[in-house]
């Protein structure tokens, strides 16, 4: 009466379609993945590259070295390294995406500020840490700086995961004291903690309200 | 957790469709026009009505305009209390019929009845004490029956054992959404129905029009209420004797579908509560292999979409919430902010297996409601389909949840 064998193949075909499914997703995370990993290498080419740069031509080089496109590039592979660890999930390989781009943001932030003090330009850094585990002002904290950069292009943010387990971070961290609670910002080289909103960083930075 | 409850769903769900699929495919080259019967058995069909006055005339006309001789039929019109005109519908129906019956070749086959209002199963245990025909056939008053569907299904007859036969419902000239979405849905039931009609495992057969032998209420008894589903409980009690029910997927009949949200989910809603009673009923039966593909496969496909359709509905809410608490958030920290991100990339399209899961399903279904339109000789349209998806996916959950509610807290549930 009931033909056992369909109720089998029917199985197969689901368990093979589902298998298929997983191995599909696999697939594209692992490019995705792969295209960081270039995006990540032209970053660090460029960041280099600006660096020998620098060293080559000395104050010369400020006018190129103002208009960086650097900080884009690097705010498009924080995006997408953030969003890997969202959909992916922290695996073996965005771990080290993140380890690497927490490495690449330090470099620029340290070439820039000596660029910019080398050029006597103002120099406006915040460096922010946070916590994707339970910090629900860091969610706020990370929509005010969002909108802050939107208004004052010239501020360059530098996001650091507190929790991030890198030595050249946790140096970082020792360096200006940086300790919780958080959000913590480190501005003009001094840690505040808690969250700031628009106007109180605007203090602290020096802005004149747009 | 929640993840692997969605995981076990979804591999069910997709089971189903694929088992559909097969079935389908095995048996594709078997879907060609019924042919018609050459012997004619005496056929009883049986219209209870309750506050048809605007379709049930329609609906006898439509009888009347079948091909099936008219010497053999007998048409049974029962007011079942009606509180409008219908009983007056009816007389001078019957009246038109007397003045008209000299100019016609015969004498229309129709007889009208009037008890008290005790529901339709009582109305069609009425028609069986009445009805004379070897054949016992029920015909909604809101639907009306093709001219050559009844000879269609009375072919089926031809097989021995074959003691019922189901037709396929299509929505009677659908105009607003809610009508083309229901549309779409019957079509995907004519496919549906075909696949369980070839798997012995037809939990229902559409009270829009049916026809039984007789002999099989002699053999198991009449109508029972079946909260509120009779024409369910009469297969449940079918399918547990082992009789063959047949599905002819090219008798048509038209219906007149709820056109209004109000309507559909009264009616969703009972029709959901009655499956669910009725298996509550009949669980001794539940994934029993003695009971066919009836017990191991439709009854638990009718789970499976509840709980699917449920499951959806509550990750959806889910997501809005969390999307509404990040606006908040950002509303919160930096007021109120306009961001549009016009530069689209295509890194950040989601790439997880669940999605691509959920899409082959939702692909499925749009290819099932395809191959239903095929089978019902309609154009492949897709608007409809859109109509369907949207809107019942976000009202099917409420029916279904007050279906379980009503169910869990023994509320019965009515008509309308």
């Amino acid at each position: 009466m009931i033909d056992w064998k369909k109720y089998l193949i029917v199985f197969i075909i689901t368990a093979f379609i589902f298998g298929l499914a997983f191995y599909l997703s696999n697939r594209l995370s692992t490019r995705k993945i792969g295209e960081l990993e270039t995006l990540q290498t032209d970053i660090s080419i460029d960041i280099l590259s600006s660096e020998i740069e620098f060293d080559l031509l000395a104050e010369k080089s400020c006018d190129s070295l103002g208009k960086s496109v650097l900080t884009e590039k690097l705010g498009e592979l924080g995006q997408k390294v953030e969003y890997s660890e969202a959909n992916i999930g922290l695996t073996p390989n965005v771990l080290r995406l993140k380890k690497q781009y927490t490495l690449l943001e330090i470099k620029d932030y340290l070439l820039m500020k000596q660029v910019l003090r080398r050029c006597n330009l103002p120099a406006h850094f915040i460096l922010y840490f946070y916590s994707n585990k339970n910090c629900f002002d860091c969610n706020k904290q990370g929509y005010v700086l969002t909108s802050l950069r939107e208004t004052y292009p010239e501020l360059r943010v530098y996001s650091f995961d507190f929790d991030l387990d890198l030595s050249a971070a946790s140096a970082l961290k020792e360096t200006f004291g940086v300790k919780e609670p958080l959000p913590v910002l480190v501005i003009n080289e001094k840690a505040v903690s808690g969250f700031q909103d628009e106007e109180t960083l605007e203090k602290l930075l020096g802005f004149k309200k747009k | 957790m929640t993840e692997i409850v969605f995981y076990f769903l979804l591999f069910l769900a997709l089971y189903i469709q694929v088992f559909y699929l097969v079935t389908f495919l095995e048996k594709r080259r078997e879907i060609r026009p019924t042919l018609r019967t050459t012997k004619y058995p005496t056929l009883s069909i049986v219209v209870p009505c309750f506050n048809e006055e605007k379709t049930v005339a329609k609906t006898i006309n439509s009888l009347l305009a079948t091909d099936y001789p008219k010497d053999k039929l007998e048409i049974l019109v029962i007011d079942d209390g009606s509180k409008d005109n219908t009983w007056q519908v009816l007389q001078s129906l019957l009246l038109h019929f007397k003045t008209k019956a000299p100019l016609l070749s015969y004498q229309p086959p129709v007889k009208i009845f009037h008890k008290e209002n005790g529901g339709k199963s009582s109305a069609l245990n009425l028609g069986l004490t009445v009805a004379s025909g070897e054949i016992f056939g029920c015909v909604d008053a809101d639907s009306f029956v093709a001219p050559d569907a009844i000879a269609k299904m009375i072919k089926h007859f031809e097989d021995e054992e074959v003691m019922a036969v189901g037709s396929s419902v299509i929505v009677e000239k659908p105009k607003n959404m809610i009508e083309l979405a229901q549309a779409a849905e019957y079509h995907m039931a004519v496919y549906v129905k075909k696949v369980l009609g070839w798997l012995a495992g037809l939990h229902v057969v559409a009270g829009a029009l049916s026809l039984f032998r007789k002999e099989v209420f002699a053999e198991i008894g009449n109508y029972r209420d079946a909260h509120r589903t009779e024409d369910m409980e009469i297969i449940f009690r079918m399918q547990v004797r082992g009789m063959k029910i047949a599905q002819c997927h090219d008798a048509f009949v038209y219906t007149v579908a709820p056109d209004t949200v109000a309507k559909l989910y009264y009616q969703r809603r009972r029709w959901i509560y009655g499956f669910i009673n009725n298996v509550l009923d009949y669980r001794h039966t539940f994934m029993r292999p003695k009971f066919g593909n009836f017990a191991m496969l439709t009854i638990p496909s009718g789970f499976i979409g509840i709980g699917g359709v449920i499951y959806l509905f509550g990750d959806q809410v889910a997501n809005i919430i969390t999307l509404a608490g990040k606006k908040i958030t950002e509303f919160l920290a930096v007021g109120f902010s306009v961001n549009f991100n016009p530069n689209f990339d295509p890194f950040f399209i989601t790439t997880k297996a669940p999605l691509i899961l959920l899409l082959l399903s939702m692909g499925l279904l749009v290819a099932t409601m395809l191959i239903g339109k095929w089978m019902a000789g309609v154009k492949p349209s897709f608007f409809d389909i859109a109509c369907f998806v949207l809107i019942y996916s976000i009202i099917a959950p409420f029916w279904m949840v007050s279906a379980i509610g009503n169910t869990v807290f023994r509320r019965q549930i009515n008509w309308r």
